[in-house]
């Protein structure tokens, strides 16, 4: 009997290798005749894209992750915070500048680092910050907002504000209370020294098939809204820069876009939308977009997930509205 | 019970990892991933393709091994429920296998109509804020008094009588990095006709419709889908590109309004190749350029149909520069 599953496992494994080795090597991929409706392959092609932009940032994220568990220690980081929970926004917000990664490949980094003994608020800044405040999202900023560098200025400066904010309002809500979810507070206590170039590999697999699922989920629904939400309507429902800096939150969420990108589609909206829209548009996104929400729900306790949300939205709007009523 | 064979799942982990591996190698042995990402992510496709094919194979030969050896965490990575399991391990085989069967396709007019165009790039012509908006426009037409002055001096150089102070004024927000756009501005302008080509597309068109009026009367060659709005006259429509900086999520559509007196038997989503001269045009309430179409022929679909934003981490990548 357990032969007889045992083959059968192991022919289900070489059909999908024949499979894929038979697409690989015969399917011609410049046949263009299919009978499917082309919405559905506009769908595809963004879905796709999506994961193939993803998948090398978290891949980095990934090996980042594992390096960090390898090579940085629980008392290195305990000895690098600053013990006074304010001060340590300080370096969270530098650290957080400096890193130049995008939203995918920072969640797997800060969940280690959170294991590893940083504090939550910490970890939260973090999370939220270098995506928005780098090097590489300045520079695509700038290029598309060439004629307008208020915009380029403000985004960078409201997201460290932001950024402070969020920290101070998790720290207050959560203290440094453990929000990971159980299935990940074990640690990998003693590793074989011979054995950490495996165990890396495995991890990085695993953790890639712990997140991906999640990506996957994540961007298929993004790619729906890419294709089938008029932008026209966004323009409607925006009345004044209450309305539109919500709509245009709202529209940040659901396009799920990386943070180096989405300055460009902000400069497409220059037109229609106030420049506080925008940068409602451009502070949002990175911080807070569909991917990103199950993506947190994949390594966070759902309610602290939720909560952190509803925080990254209510502080972002109000930075907005207040950046937007002072420059008036 | 109903406890999934951890085993087996690690063995089909390994394997859809060497699909994706497959596929994206296959897709650069193809040429076919510009058209989902820009080619300056190649790097990254290159890299996540190899360490892939590494992975998958570690994880098979770990799935042959015995189970002590495999995992010494103690937890599991792994789903609970086989329905559960098969579920989530066939969205994992999607992307593969539509990658491998449906990967040709270009988005088309319908995307361009729920994106709306880019009549004019970068410049906010008709912005609500007034305070920037009053800024811009006078650095505009200070870059204009100044180019229209150096045009008329009709030298590259700068004409002694011109204050110094001035080009102090107009160089900070006029220039992206490496001052790429004022040096191709410079050049276009010298130019009587202008063939907009792949490369430099998206700078080009940014350049001519942010100076209109300085460009008005030059001949122009384009090629580019013929796509329609909602309000065109019956002899517009747009000669358009889907323009893209990261990935084809955030691809933008691009183009130039265009007339021709039976502009109906072009259709949409044909790729046409257009000759015309700069003319300008009110649209929306903003000034916008438009191509009086003087020739027009039917062209077939590019190999690769979109165009890319010119610039790399942090600095503007110039064509053959």
């Amino acid at each position: 009997m357990t032969t007889i599953t045992r083959l059968s496992k192991d022919l289900i494994g070489v059909l999908l290798l024949l499979l894929f080795g038979y697409c690989f090597l015969f399917v011609d991929i410049d046949t263009k005749d299919l009978a499917i409706p082309a919405s559905l392959l506009n769908v595809n092609s963004i879905f796709l894209s999506i994961i193939l932009e993803a998948i090398p940032f978290i891949l980095l994220g990934v090996f980042a992750s594992a390096l960090i568990q390898v090579f940085v220690s629980e008392e290195l980081i305990q000895r690098l915070i600053p013990k006074n929970p304010y001060i340590a926004l300080i370096p969270a917000v530098l650290v957080s500048a400096l890193l130049p990664v995008c939203e995918c490949a920072i969640i797997p980094v800060i969940r280690r680092l959170l294991k590893k003994g940083m504090p939550l608020h910490i970890g939260v800044v973090i999370l939220v910050g270098a995506p928005i405040l780098n090097p590489i999202v300045f520079a695509a900023t700038f290029y598309a907002f060439q004629s307008n560098t208020s915009i380029v200025y403000s985004r960078m400066g409201l997201s460290v504000v932001a950024c402070i904010l969020i920290g101070l309002c998790v720290y207050f809500f959560f203290r440094n209370s453990n929000q990971l979810r159980d299935v990940y507070v074990h640690e990998h206590e003693e590793v074989k020294v011979g054995n950490k170039i495996k165990q890396t590999l495995y991890h990085a697999s695993d953790e890639f098939f712990d997140m991906g699922k999640y990506l996957l989920f994540g961007a298929l629904v993004a790619s729906l809204f890419q294709t089938f939400l008029d932008r026209q309507l966004l323009t409607n429902l925006a009345s004044n820069d209450y309305m539109s800096s919500a709509v245009m939150m709202g529209f940040a969420y659901v396009l799920s876009l990386c943070s180096e990108a989405d300055a460009f589609v902000a400069s497409s909206f220059s037109h229609t939308f106030s420049p506080t829209a925008l940068l409602a548009f451009l502070l949002y996104g990175p911080m807070m977009d569909f991917k990103n929400t199950i993506l947190l729900l994949s390594f966070f306790k759902k309610r602290f997930a939720f909560s952190l949300i509803l925080i990254i939205t209510v502080i972002v709007y109000l930075v907005v509205m207040t950046y937007g009523i002072v420059s008036r | 019970m109903k406890k999934v064979d951890q085993q087996f799942v690690i063995y089909i982990r390994g394997i859809l990892l060497i699909g994706f591996s497959l596929l994206m190698f296959k897709l650069i042995l193809t040429g076919k991933i510009i058209q989902f990402i820009a080619p300056k992510m190649m790097p990254f496709i290159l890299f996540s393709s190899c360490t892939f094919f590494l992975l998958g194979i570690v994880q098979i030969w770990r799935s042959s091994i015995s189970t002590d050896e495999s995992c010494e965490c103690g937890h599991d990575h792994v789903e609970k429920g086989k329905v559960r399991t098969t579920l989530i391990y066939s969205l994992f085989l999607l992307p593969i296998m539509t990658g491998f069967l449906f990967s040709n396709h270009t988005l088309d007019s319908s995307v361009a109509v729920k994106r709306g165009v880019k009549f004019s790039a970068n410049v906010p012509s008709k912005q609500p804020d007034q305070q920037g908006n009053n800024k811009v426009k006078s650095i505009n037409s200070e870059v204009e008094e100044y180019t229209n002055k150096v045009l008329a001096g009709d030298s590259e150089e700068v004409p002694k009588n011109v204050p110094l102070e001035h080009q102090g004024n107009i160089s900070p927000p006029k220039i992206p990095p490496k001052g790429f756009y004022k040096l191709l501005e410079k050049k276009l302008l010298k130019q009587k006709s202008i063939n907009v080509n792949n490369t430099d597309y998206i700078p080009v068109m940014s350049i001519i419709e942010n100076n209109v009026d300085q460009f008005i009367g030059k001949e122009i060659e384009v090629d580019g889908f013929v796509y329609r709005e909602n309000g065109f006259r019956d002899n517009q429509f747009v000669v358009a590109r889907f323009g893209i900086s990261c990935c084809v999520a955030d691809a933008s559509v691009y183009g130039m309004l265009s007339t021709i007196e039976n502009a109906s038997t072009f259709k949409t989503d044909n790729w046409v190749h257009i000759k015309g001269i700069v003319k300008k045009a009110t649209y929306n309430q903003e000034d916008v350029p438009y191509i009086q179409i003087q020739q027009i022929e039917s062209i077939h679909q590019p190999d690769n149909p979109y165009v890319y934003e010119l610039y790399q981490d942090e600095q503007l990548i110039g064509p053959g520069e």
